[in-house]
């Protein structure tokens, strides 16, 4: 079985480190790969003197295009699964092989790591709860997929869809929008808990300021992605 | 239409048909996309040429000046161009998404077929 893992960096050069030798420690089976998004730190020298595996964008995609660039890697190198992680440590790896587990029992396509079914570990502001709740009520009326941390970035793809991803992927803000086009498209989309920690350095692509952006955003990516679809065509 | 009115639309229109033409010649401009501002012209000159049209479909559509009917019809080309011009931009952006990528991969394999050496 062969599993890549897929490390989005933008100006990661606080964490990249860590979550590197957390995996090579804690799941040396996998293959990994950085996808330095054009940052505008050291994160690609990093890379570079520590050999890691890695892809250098020449410019800045944001995280759906450099997630993008991973699964087309995956996807030209015939791996089973590609497993997506934050490059800012938020994701232990060691649930990697739960996750691709629960996957292959549940027969799914993508299992989307969630920190809300065991409620244990970082659990988000009461504020951001609520906006994803609400992201997960609209996705589970648009598609019926029913998946609580709808925009957890922790996930894990079949073959099947690391081709599709390979193909199609929003470009900002993908997360949410990637459960309803994997659910339309007939595949099953499934949850395993996980426990996340709090981003240790960096700042999260997210601030505040553009939560609201965010929302607008997101929900309507999702209700045009539903309105647009062509059912039945591939 | 007053003949002071029709001579200063002809005039610009002429400017404007100059200007496309030269950016052609200058191949700054490609022909596929150059065709929604020819057919601007063309309809601006019948426009001109046929004033008693443009007070006909003025008092159709239930507008009071004629001349109200030409920024209409200006706004509305002008908004045609605009989504053209958003739909050119998604396909570069989607073209170019593509380029990056491919050129990061690429990069990829040329490094570590140096470093096999």
């Amino acid at each position: 079985m062969k599993v890549l893992i897929i490390i989005p960096a933008y100006n990661e050069s606080e964490n990249i480190e860590r979550v590197i030798a957390d995996i090579e420690q804690n799941c040396p089976q996998y293959d990994y790969i950085v996808i330095n998004d054009c940052s505008t730190d050291n994160t690609a020298q990093i890379c570079e003197e520590n050999n890691y595996n890695y892809l250098d964008l020449c410019c800045n995609l944001g995280i759906g295009g450099g997630v993008q660039s991973g699964y087309i890697y995956a996807h030209r190198n015939n791996y089973d699964y590609a497993v997506q992680i934050d490059g800012d440590g938020q994701h232990d790896p060691q649930y990697i092989s739960q996750m691709i587990e629960i996957l292959e029992k549940e027969n799914a396509d993508m299992a989307v790591g969630s920190r809300f079914i065991t409620k244990e570990g970082f659990q988000s502001s009461g504020m951001r709860r609520f906006g994803i709740n609400f992201l997960s009520t609209l996705i589970r009326m648009v598609c019926g997929a029913n998946v609580k941390d709808v925009t957890s970035g922790f996930r894990v793809a079949n073959r099947k869809y690391i081709e599709f991803f390979s193909k199609e992927y929003a470009d900002d803000y993908p997360e949410p929008e990637a459960i309803v086009a994997v659910t339309l498209h007939g595949g099953k989309v499934v949850e395993a808990p996980v426990v996340m920690r709090e981003r240790e350095g960096g700042v999260s692509s997210i601030s505040p300021f553009k939560s609201i952006y965010y929302m607008i955003k997101v929900s309507l990516a999702i209700l045009l992605y539903r309105i647009t679809y062509k059912g039945g065509k591939k | 239409m007053g003949l002071g009115l029709r001579i200063s639309l002809l005039i610009a229109i002429m400017i404007y048909v100059v200007l496309i033409f030269v950016l052609l010649r200058k191949k700054s401009f490609t022909l596929k996309y150059s065709l929604l501002w020819m057919f601007m012209a063309v309809v601006l000159l019948i426009m001109v040429a046929f004033p008693k049209l443009v007070e006909f479909l003025a008092e159709v559509i239930g507008v009071a000046s004629y001349i109200n009917a030409i920024f209409m019809a200006f706004i509305f080309f002008i908004l045609l161009l605009v989504v053209t011009l958003t739909s050119i931009a998604s396909k570069q952006h989607r073209e170019i998404k593509t380029l990056i990528q491919n050129v990061a991969l690429l990069q990829k394999q040329v490094d570590e077929l140096k470093n096999n050496k």
